[in-house]
């Protein structure tokens, strides 16, 4: 039902701008404003403490970071990071809501338990699995490893091993993510008529088909969703590598946050901290348009 | 059939017992840990005996205090996030409440913008932030770490959504009766909304208690800074003494687990909302 | 206390739709209209233009003679009651009734006892402490009916507000409401979809459709001259049937009805004749009450050939379904509708003949006016 307006006296008209105007107000000043500043900051050569006074350098800044290796190692990890992650973490989400989604007693029990993780600040998170990731045999990992394995996994450094840092990092993201997303899907699988199921049933489709056929299919948007949100938070990437790994080794875990904060805190490069945000900000948005096209696409033909 | 029931429940149950056991051991780790002298952490960092209590001392928690300011660490934390998110609560809910409810010129354009600035996060506007705080004169205090982060595009979409689903007869009913904007919106609407009002304290308490990045690059002095920055200073600080680590991390760790398991249906509620809409 | 007047008044939507076009009525200082039409004819958009709630495209609205176009329902001290009552969820009985007292600064002592007397009035007291929630519909309703009448409003107005309850509460709710109205002598406009609320509760009713008003009459007035066969067959139940016919001119003031397969001969008085003369030969409507059908011939009755396609047998009458061969019906699958007294089964035959009084036949042109109004 559309709200029809008050009648548009001045006086509404102002009580409504008296409504919207903190709000407004706080998202201009430091969202709005920020961000625009950004943009135009990463066209110049604004760095903090440089005797150079501030000049419009046009793409520069942009050509520099894109020929930099520790950036484009970013890029490169924020992109795996994402492509081991967002697969895992969502397969995980969705096994553990369909175990949960059963009308079993202590489902509640679990459900809450799954979730915990996401209630955990990600800095304590990180260092906690730093001694997961304990090197030398007696580390934690180590020793699971091993005794799956039966004896036959050799003990390794996770943290600073270049070949296994970032499946490190991704495992702590995992573990500390799933539970926000199986929450989601499970909603989205208790959302799920039952009657479709029954009908499914005495058209004689199995568990298999039912699955592929309804809840997969209802599914979708959710799925879409989460995919989503994970994919940008994984962009967003840093608390981990701050505490566990610094980017290291050799720019194994290295992410665009990373680079960035970096850029302008460690060697005072704001512009060119300004532009590795300007192209995390447009994958971001590359990513979401990409969603939303998506899900729109499906809503038309439903 | 009957067989088969019962061995799909056993092995529902087994699965999920054994993704508990992976989920809950750095949790133990850190639980039991917290209670044990650092030597024996270690020792046992890599064997079972980590997840089981085999000593209890108050130990590593007295340590934490003396090391560093955790009370204070504690406070700055619930300060900060309790004021963003009450501050958060009234600015978000108005200003939605103008979008979906009132008629003004330009409001559904402002409104588009508002919702573009939801996919920005804070990495992308951190730098320049930072600098305009600076100038503000903003640095290493509670101001800074508040103010910036009351308005949100994305609480504003939440109470958007919400309000446009809320029946309109209510308000309707009111303006009959007599009331205005102001008092429909606090007399009717918001005690109406409290779902919504719990999901977006929620969903905002949660994100500001483990926020790192800003006040990393914002605060420099303890007397004002987070507990998520303790722990990673605290990490940092010579000796590494993991029982000391592991109680301030149980301690971090604990007023946000109390506040789940207390309003557990509303948090899984609120999550499960944002992407059921999404 | 006030009279209503509403003078051309036409609402259009932003999405173009026109809801209501050339609207007038006046409603007279404590009186019941009732305004009835189907879904989305614009009878809710209408109480709403009176309410306040929204702007009215053209046109004006006046209440006791003054211009309240731009004045808020407050102003306009009007009252409302919904078709879901929109009580106030979180708030007591008495919380709710209190509550547009207290948006008109009303002293508090005032406030207790005009609640006092508006839940007496109602039947309220015993319930003043529950929240709706705790409410059953019924009991919803007086509610909503006492926060509207708390104000001692100038108009009341009422949106449906039988639609939700069941068939049986309908019908003593329906006796209360008029009861409260007649005490209080508020001006009424009272909005509904079923026409038996229209013709049992108004003093006036306005049938509605497509924005535009077809009639405006008291009950009476509707059922025994309808000015169109829009009202004709909106009005009464089951209402009138109307069937494609053709007239022919017999001279001598007969006039031949030709339904279909069969013709009927009516003797007219000559008013009534010459009225019909000029509508020989086009294309018209006649219109047959169900309550006219009669299995025994009367004084001057005419007589109908039909084929019987069901009956059902309710009690104290018999609704019997019929076709007219050769009118189309069955193509249509629209049967005509018989009431008649006591049991009446069917024929084995399926022939079914009936009696009508020439009198109570209505005549219809291509337009569905009522040549004979």
């Amino acid at each position: 039902m559309t709200s029809s307006g008050y009648q548009p006296g001045k006086q509404n008209v102002r009580q409504a701008w008296l409504f919207a105007l903190p709000a407004l107000l706080g998202l201009l000043c430091f969202v709005l404003l920020p961000f625009v500043l950004s943009v135009i900051i990463s066209f110049t050569n604004l760095r903090l403490g440089s005797p150079l006074p501030l000049e419009f350098m046009g793409f520069s800044q942009y050509q520099r970071i894109f020929t930099d290796q520790a950036f484009l190692a970013a890029l490169r990890n924020n992109a795996l990071f994402a492509l081991i992650v967002v697969p895992l973490q969502t397969g995980l989400a969705l096994l553990l809501a369909l175990l949960i989604n059963q009308p079993l007693h202590g489902m509640v029990f679990f459900r809450s338990l799954f979730f915990m993780p996401v209630v955990f600040p990600l800095s304590l998170v990180a260092v906690v699995w730093i001694l997961v990731f304990a090197p030398g045999p007696q580390g934690l990992l180590n020793q699971v490893l091993e005794t799956i394995t039966l004896g036959s996994w050799q003990a390794r450094d996770f943290l600073h091993d270049p070949a296994w840092a970032l499946p490190a990092i991704s495992l702590t993201s995992i573990w500390q993510g799933v539970g926000f997303q199986m929450v989601i899907l499970l909603a989205a699988l208790q959302g799920i008529p039952h009657e479709l199921y029954e009908a499914a049933r005495v058209d004689g489709a199995d568990r298999w088909q039912q699955f592929i056929c309804i809840t997969l299919p209802q599914l979708r948007n959710a799925i879409i969703f989460v995919v989503l949100v994970t994919t940008i938070l994984a962009f967003r990437l840093f608390d981990q590598v701050q505490i566990m790994t610094q980017g290291g080794p050799n720019h194994a875990t290295t992410t665009v946050m990373y680079e960035a904060v970096n850029s302008a805190f460690g060697s005072q490069q704001v512009a060119r901290a300004a532009a590795m945000t300007v192209v995390f900000f447009t994958i971001v948005l590359l990513i979401t348009l990409l969603q939303r096209a998506v899900s729109r696409h499906e809503r038309v033909i439903e | 059939m009957k067989g088969r029931q019962h061995i799909r429940k056993l092995s529902v149950y087994l699965l999920l017992t054994a993704f508990a056991f992976v989920f809950l051991v750095p949790v133990a780790m850190m639980l039991f840990g917290s209670f044990k002298p650092d030597d024996q952490v270690l020792a046992q960092a890599g064997r079972l005996g980590s997840l089981f209590p085999t000593e209890f001392s108050w130990l590593n928690y007295q340590d934490v205090f003396a090391r560093v300011p955790f009370a204070r660490y504690l406070f700055n934390s619930a300060f900060i996030s309790l004021c963003i998110v009450a501050g958060g609560l009234l600015v978000n809910s108005l200003a939605a409440y103008a979008f979906a409810r009132l008629q003004w010129p330009g409001r559904d354009w402002v409104f588009l913008v508002v919702v573009a600035l939801m996919i920005i996060p804070l990495e992308a506007i951190a730098v320049p932030l930072f600098y305009e705080v600076t100038l503000l004169g903003w640095r290493d205090t509670y101001w800074v770490q508040i103010i910036p982060f009351i308005a949100n595009a994305f609480s504003i979409y939440l109470f958007y959504s919400f309000f446009l689903g809320l029946p309109g007869e209510l308000e309707e009913a009111a303006r009959v009766d007599g009331a205005g904007p102001w008092r429909i919106f606090f007399r009717i609407v918001a005690p109406n909304a409290k779902p919504v009002f719990a999901t977006v304290a929620i969903l905002n308490f949660l994100t500001q208690w483990g926020a790192l990045l800003w006040p990393l690059m914002v605060t420099h002095s303890e007397a004002v800074r987070p507990l998520p920055l303790g722990i990673a200073t605290f990490y940092s600080l010579p000796p590494l003494q993991w029982g000391d680590i592991f109680a301030f991390g149980v301690m971090m760790v604990t007023p946000v687990l109390l506040v789940f398991v207390l309003f557990q249906r509303w948090f899984v509620q609120g999550v499960a909302t944002t992407g059921v809409k999404g | 206390m006030a009279s209503v007047e509403l003078r051309n008044i036409g609402k259009r939507f932003e999405n173009g739709s026109q809801a209501l076009k050339e609207f007038d009525l006046t409603i007279e200082d404590g009186e019941l209209v009732v305004l009835v039409g189907s879904s989305g004819c614009g009878k809710s958009t209408l109480l709403r233009l009176l309410a306040g709630l929204e702007n009215a495209s053209e046109g004006e609205i006046f209440i006791d003679g003054r211009n309240v176009n731009q004045e808020t329902p407050q102003q306009r001290n009007v009252a409302m009651v919904f078709q879901n009552y929109a009580l106030y969820p979180h708030m007591t009985v008495r919380a709710n009734l209190e509550f547009p007292l207290h948006m008109s600064r009303t002293p508090k002592d005032r406030i207790k006892s005009r609640v006092e007397e508006i839940a007496g009035i109602l039947q309220l007291p015993g319930l003043m402490e529950r929240k709706p929630g705790q409410l059953s519909g019924g009991q919803r309703q007086r509610v909503a009916m006492g926060r509207a009448l708390v104000r001692d409003p100038s108009v009341f107005l009422l949106d449906e507000p039988l639609s939700n309850l069941d068939a049986r509460l309908r019908a003593r709710i329906r006796a209360e409401i008029a009861q409260i109205q007649k005490r209080l002598k508020t001006t009424t406009l009272y909005v509904t979809h079923d026409q038996v609320e229209a013709m049992t509760l108004g003093d006036r009713v306005v049938v509605l459709d497509h924005g535009e008003s077809q009639q405006i009459g008291t009950p009476q007035e509707l059922y025994d001259h309808p000015q169109n066969s829009f009202v004709a067959k909106f009005i009464g139940s089951p209402g009138m049937n109307i069937l494609p016919s053709e007239l022919i001119d017999g001279g001598n003031a007969q006039i031949g009805v030709k339904l279909g397969g069969q013709q009927l001969s009516l003797e007219l008085e000559r008013q009534v004749y010459e009225k019909l003369v000029p509508y020989c030969g086009e294309n018209m409507y006649t219109g047959i009450r169900p309550e006219a059908f009669a299995s025994t011939p009367g004084k001057a009755s005419v007589e109908l050939k039909t084929n019987v396609e069901a009956v059902e047998f309710l009690g104290h009458e018999t609704l019997a379904y019929l076709f007219l061969p050769g009118t189309g019906q069955v193509r249509t699958e629209q049967p005509s509708i018989a009431r008649l007294p006591g049991q009446f089964h069917k024929p084995d035959d399926n022939v079914g003949v009936f009696y009508i009084e020439p009198e109570a036949l209505y005549f219809f042109d291509p337009a569905g006016r009522n040549v004979l109004f």
